[in-house]
């Protein structure tokens, strides 16, 4: 039967989420301490792909169910599905990555399962044969540390906390089949689409993120087409500067961030927003230009590798986190460092 | 004289030299002269003290009168504390008349214009500082908030963002709509609700429990079509009471909701657009639902005069468990320690040069070096 740990792996039509296999991986060294292999849980529609794929990240075993009603990711068929299982299996410890599905699932599965629920997590130890969190309270000023007292330990790991469990391509396995837990005319929400595919890549599991702030609207060379108020012109100016932005993400493979100040101002849609109140993001290279670096913001990307500000304000607070600064005009830099990096990466 | 209990001795001057008391005067032998028996040690006041410094003093060393002097200590009369009484009293309204921004010499029923022409001044002045008041708490704002979040812990209630109380009232992209062209009966199903769980019971509970509470308190108030959340409290971070309590309730939760783009309580149905990691996912669901926001759901708009005028004055009821009928649900999560951040040693190099190209080389073959590529 199932072993103790089992691992949520959320996935976006038949694509599995990367930080499914990071909590994977979290999944086994928890499984080192307290004994036994790694459960695996693949809900979707045709993603025995992705069942697959749990075997060679190192499932001793996975639950999967494929039905059309599990096609589009929607909470309550898969949490019932869940906590049915849950019920059965009874598993210590269930972990799933901190996306906003897994969050969600995560929430729902702790009120059916009468236990706790424990978010975000930054990393685990195993105490007395209970997991101990830590986990970022207060924007990231304060870490907390948590244990629950009930079973199973419901845990979402954060994005790029934890490192990817190994695959190997040798390893195989049959995937146990599990019947959904609701039919179609029991689950109260329809899916009627996707509107406005962010397109490129998205910020949470970015390698590279770029961000823009309010100063991106700020270039001096540009006018506005005529016909515009000052608003418009405003907002005209800061989608320029996010072309730029754009640019330099474009060429090194990342992603778009903002600030809240930006994404108030209605320059770009809240989806890029980093911070307490945006998304948390753990890039291995982080750009902010035109960023000052508010503690909200700071919250959404302390923990990235390696952090680039650029600023005109030489006593804007994002330069005492950054490994590099460069205090000067957003709207000349980078575009160069767009153009020097084009000419080292060969693109 | 009424009321003698101390006698102030005079030399041949009709200088002040010490003080006997009438007990001393009465109990020692009739043969010892008085300078032998006084005190020398004698505190009085001069003739030119403001009375309010004689009520202090009187206060402090809480006797019953003081010898008043001339320059020269010649004894000229005494103080008692029922003479200083009327002068406190009427000092401290001379003091509350100055905060005012009014003078003493202002009556009651005088002419208006001399009232305005002394208040004006001070009254300008006090706006001045308001001002400065006000724009040291706009520059601070965010720290404020985030101190605030602090002293929120202790409530049941999580705090909602901002915009979801916004949305509440506002209900964006159909704020052209609402609340103007709702029916009576639409009206009545959007209605706010606002009501407070306090409980002692509930210190330290996890958000499983709160989001029972949160329920319970629902499903008491009854009727409810719509329950908006913001995404997360701003303390713990946790972002996941509203999802919580909508499956306590057993009702559909949208999360993460930017735009309701169709509310038809009539129908019971909900679509709205949620923010997911791969764009805007369109989703429709029953009534009743629990809705949590983020902000892209709207701009918090500014609260009118009568707004704020209407809600100084509403009661917000405040219920207990026992008002719920419930137990405090049990809590599994346990918060054993808090520790800092572990701080992010980080040497920062400044990259300069002549040129924007210049830099970006620099800068380039720097990040190049760290190897995040």
């Amino acid at each position: 039967m199932s072993e103790k740990i089992w691992v949520y792996i959320d996935q976006m039509k038949g694509t599995a989420h990367p930080a499914s296999w990071e909590a994977l991986g979290a999944g086994l060294k928890l499984a080192e301490k307290l004994g036994g292999g790694v459960t695996a849980l693949v809900f979707g529609a045709q993603s025995a792909e992705i069942a697959n794929e749990a075997f060679q990240y190192g499932a001793a075993e996975v639950l999967y169910a494929d039905d059309p009603t599990l096609a589009d990711y929607r909470a309550e068929p898969y949490t019932s599905l869940l906590t049915g299982l849950a019920k059965e299996g009874s598993p210590e410890v269930i972990l799933l990555p901190t996306t906003t599905r897994g969050r969600e699932v995560a929430a729902m599965a702790a009120i059916d399962l009468n236990t706790g629920v424990m978010p975000d997590v930054t990393s685990m130890e195993v105490e007395n044969g209970r997991v101990v969190v830590t986990r970022p309270v207060y924007a990231g000023k304060l870490f907390a540390k948590a244990y629950c007292e009930a079973n199973p330990q419901l845990i979402t790991t954060r994005v790029r906390a934890f490192p990817k469990a190994e695959a190997d391509p040798s390893r195989s396995g049959t995937p146990q089949q599990v019947a959904p837990a609701m039919g179609e005319d029991q689950i109260p929400s329809k899916v009627i689409g996707y509107s406005q595919a962010t397109g490129g890549v998205s910020l949470s599991d970015a390698g590279v993120i770029v961000s823009g702030g309010r100063g991106v609207s700020n270039n001096p060379v540009l006018s506005p087409p005529a016909g515009m108020d000052e608003k418009q012109a405003e907002i005209w100016k800061a989608q320029e500067g996010f072309k730029l932005v754009g640019g330099l993400a474009g060429v090194l493979g990342g992603a778009v961030g903002a600030s809240r100040a930006a994404v108030d101002a209605g320059y770009i849609p809240y989806e890029h927003q980093v911070g307490q109140t945006g998304k948390v993001v753990s890039p291995d290279l982080y750009i902010a230009c035109g960023i000052s670096g508010a503690i909200q913001h700071q919250a959404g990307m302390r923990t990235s590798k390696v952090i680039v500000a650029i600023n005109k304000d030489p006593e804007a607070p994002i330069f005492r986190m950054a490994r590099f600064g460069v205090v000067g005009d957003l709207f000349n830099i980078v575009p160069a460092l767009t153009e020097a990096f084009r000419q080292r990466m060969g693109k | 004289m009424e009321n003698v209990y101390y006698l102030f001795v005079v030399d041949d001057f009709g200088r002040l030299v010490g003080v006997i008391s009438m007990k001393d005067m009465i109990l020692e032998s009739p043969e010892r002269k008085i300078s032998d028996i006084m005190n020398p040690e004698v505190i009085s006041v001069h003739v030119n003290r403001d009375q309010e410094e004689v009520a202090q003093l009187i206060a402090r060393y809480n006797v019953p009168s003081l010898p008043v002097v001339t320059s020269e200590g010649k004894l000229i009369g005494r103080i008692t504390f029922d003479d200083v009484m009327d002068v406190v009293e009427a000092e401290a309204t001379e003091d509350i008349l100055k905060f005012g921004g009014a003078i003493a010499e202002e009556q009651l029923a005088g002419e208006w214009h001399q009232a305005v022409r002394n208040r004006l001044p001070w009254l300008t002045l006090n706006m001045l500082t308001a001002a400065a008041a006000a724009t040291v708490v706009l520059l601070f704002a965010d720290t404020i908030a985030d101190e605030l979040a602090f002293t929120r812990r202790a409530h049941a209630l999580p705090p909602a963002d901002d915009t979801a109380l916004l949305q509440t009232l506002g209900l964006n992209g159909m704020r052209e709509r609402y609340p103007r062209d709702l029916s009576a009966g639409e009206r009545q199903r959007v209605a706010l609700a606002a009501v407070l769980v306090s409980d002692p019971a509930l210190v330290g509970a996890d958000s499983q429990a709160i989001a029972r509470v949160l329920a319970a308190a629902i499903q008491k108030m009854g009727d409810v079509d719509l329950v908006f959340f913001g995404r997360q409290a701003i303390d713990g971070d946790m972002g996941v009471t509203s999802i919580q309590t909508g499956r306590a309730l057993g009702w559909p939760v949208l999360s993460l909701v930017s735009v309701i783009s169709n509310l038809d309580p009539g129908g019971q149905v909900i679509r709205v657009e949620r923010s997911t990691e791969e764009g805007r996912q369109i989703v429709e669901t029953k009534l009743p639902a629990v809705v949590n926001v983020v902000k892209d759901i709207g701009e918090p708009r500014y609260p009118s005069f009568m707004g704020i005028r209407k809600a100084s004055r509403a009661t917000i009821p405040s219920w207990s468990l026992g008002d719920l009928g419930i137990e405090a649900p049990a809590s599994a999560v346990k918060w054993p320690e808090l520790e800092n951040a572990p701080v992010r040693e980080v040497q920062t190099e400044m990259i300069n040069g002549d040129s924007p190209q210049e830099i970006a080389d620099k800068l380039a073959d720097k990040i190049l070096a760290e190897k995040v590529l």
